[in-house]
């Protein structure tokens, strides 16, 4: 039995290899072919500087923001697998993405224009919204139960799932083609963000929250053996469950008002990363947030390429890898 | 050591599950739990663990109650053993064993060669050393059960006190194969450790033979208690189950039970 420093280690560098590589490659790849000499040749104007425009505006940010949105919903969902004591569960089945879904629509159809925490009124609101999901499900956990009841967790997020969902095709019944069309846009999940501002309002909320589930490593563990012996080992075991919901949720939030809601990233990493270095959540967080930015950034590169000048959005490219994964999975456990 | 004072709690308000208990665990005592299903035997183990906390009456460790120690300082000094262990995920048995050390690091901290170590002599001290690297999920019944009691063993090593172990009907899903490697597992270690045990079961042959104090439960009350061969009697056995038994000694002393035929209280 290796040591875990020693695991630990080996599968941060191995992991941390393949998200760097992803994230220098990314940018010179698309549809345009860029010189990477002209885009840092600091002697011309930005503004006389197609190749520095393209590197620095577009592609950039939007490979950050990939491996930023890929590493937090890849991490989340082993949080909430962890949490719920269910392999299955998403970053979005507890309705933080439906939440965040209604925010985006309610901005897109009603055309807000204001700013909050150096977001625009779009991400801005998807974050609002997802907010109002954690909240709601939240209270409902904690409502009749001492501690917190995952069993309602679970299900009270399913049914909001559903619940939002309505509400968002009611509003949608009556909204005109283009602002339908917008909000469908925003529900694929792009990162077509074009600009830093969205990464730099979500860092700090991504960062503590990682930092949290570092922390949140050992008991989840010990939460995979059940609430009773979790709590006889010594561990706070309603302390930690919440902990891990409001630093996942808060993470999941960052992330889908930066890309929408991206499906499959939150389930298919943490599966694979298990595959290869085993259960202890201190290899699998790391092991997944790295994998999963490496993941998002690499789907991103083929949206990108596939069928250019046209970019598909990223969350049509992890469904369609996703989707005959997980169904694989399925079958595979059963 | 661990005094239980007439100690009440229910789940929800009106309908107690225990009702006034009281139990005085000295160190390295063995002590059964018997009891018709319901009767409050889980519940009760959960207050002695600290798990839970009584809503009248006292649990107190060494002349303090549990609720004033930290998680921690508890979980050295009193490990469960529950009835069955699922896991959400696939962890070996030498993780398993591991996670019996969370309470002896610090948040951030990982396992040293002294936690290796007392994880290796747990593990040899079930007879589960040669199962370290195999996934849990694929062992018998009585295999996950000696590995659970070494992850237990895992916990009570390297504190300073007299450790207490607490089994809730830890033989209940074996066949009697298990529950008799279970029980001279346990056996085992009374001697080589010292420890206190608290095990809860439905077999009587088992509390017969292993254990030297009883305490008989329905209903959330305390019907009897005392030494097992006072209290092991057919009379009690009927009106603890409402079930007619013959209770033989054997030539060594020990008691068998043998059920006849359900009679009623």
């Amino acid at each position: 039995m290796t040591s875990l420093r020693a695991r630990l280690v080996l599968t941060t560098a191995g992991f941390g290899a393949l998200a760097v590589a992803a994230v220098v490659l990314a940018p010179l790849v698309g549809s345009t072919r860029i010189s990477l000499r002209a885009a840092f040749d600091w002697s011309r104007p930005f503004n006389d500087n197609p190749d520095a425009q393209i590197f620095f505006i577009a592609r950039l940010p939007r490979t950050l923001a990939g491996a930023s949105v890929g590493a937090l919903l890849a991490a989340a969902g082993v949080v909430f697998q962890g949490l719920l004591r269910n392999p299955l569960a998403t970053p979005f089945t507890l309705g933080i993405s439906a939440g965040a879904a209604l925010g985006a629509m309610l901005a897109i159809t009603f055309n807000w224009s204001f700013r909050a925490l150096g977001l625009s009124a779009v991400p801005a609101a998807a974050f609002a919204g997802s907010l109002l999901a954690v909240a709601i499900v939240y209270g409902l956990s904690q409502a009749r139960h001492r501690g917190l009841s995952t069993t309602v967790l679970l299900l009270a997020g399913v049914t909001l799932n559903a619940f939002l969902s309505a509400l968002i095709l009611f509003v949608q019944y009556f909204a005109n083609f283009a602002d339908t069309y917008r909000t469908l846009r925003w529900l694929m999940g792009d990162l077509d963000v074009s600009s830093y501002e969205p990464l730099i309002a979500a860092f700090p909320l991504g960062l503590v929250s990682l930092a949290i589930f570092a922390w949140l490593a050992r008991p989840l563990n010990l939460l995979a053996l059940g609430a009773d012996s979790a709590e006889s080992r010594g561990l706070n075991v309603t302390g930690a469950q919440r902990t891990a919901f409001l630093s996942a949720s808060l993470a999941t939030g960052a992330a889908v008002s930066i890309g929408g809601p991206i499906g499959f990233v939150g389930i298919i990493i943490p599966h694979l990363v298990r595959l290869i270095v085993g259960s202890d959540h201190r290899l699998v967080l790391p092991a997944a947030a790295l994998f999963g930015a490496a993941f998002l950034v690499g789907c991103d590169m083929l949206a990108r390429t596939l069928m250019a000048p046209i970019e598909l959005p990223v969350g049509v490219i992890t469904a369609l890898i996703g989707g005959p994964f997980f169904l694989w999975l399925l079958v595979r456990r059963a | 050591m661990l005094i239980a004072h007439d100690v009440w709690f229910g789940y929800d308000e009106r309908t107690p599950v225990v009702c006034g208990i009281s139990l005085d665990v000295a160190p390295g005592a063995i002590v059964g739990i018997l009891g018709p299903n319901g009767s409050g035997k889980t519940t009760f183990l959960r207050l002695l663990a600290g798990t839970r906390r009584p809503q009248r009456g006292s649990v107190m460790l060494d002349g303090q109650p549990l609720a004033s120690r930290s998680r921690d300082a508890l979980a050295r000094r009193i490990a469960v053993v529950p009835q069955e262990t699922q896991l959400a995920f696939d962890y070996s048995v030498a993780e398993v064993a591991m996670m019996g050390r969370y309470a002896h690091l610090g948040a951030f901290e990982i396992e040293g060669p002294d936690d290796t170590a007392f994880v290796s002599a747990a593990l040899a001290a079930t007879g589960t050393q040669q199962l370290a690297n195999r996934p849990f999920a694929t062992l018998s019944g009585g295999e996950k059960q000696r590995v659970v009691i070494a992850a237990a063993l895992a916990q009570l090593s390297g504190g300073d006190d007299a450790p207490l172990l607490l089994l809730d009907e830890p033989t209940a899903s074996l066949d009697i194969g298990y529950q008799l490697e279970v029980v001279s597992v346990l056996r085992q270690l009374h001697a080589d450790r010292g420890l206190a045990i608290v095990i809860s079961t439905h077999d009587l042959n088992l509390a017969a033979s292993l254990c030297d104090q009883l305490l008989l439960v329905r209903e959330g009350r305390v019907i009897a208690e005392g030494l097992t061969e006072t209290v092991l009697t057919a009379v009690n056995i009927r009106a603890l189950y409402g079930v007619e038994a013959e209770v033989i000694v054997r030539p060594s002393g020990r008691r068998v039970v043998l059920p006849l035929e359900r009679v009623g209280r």
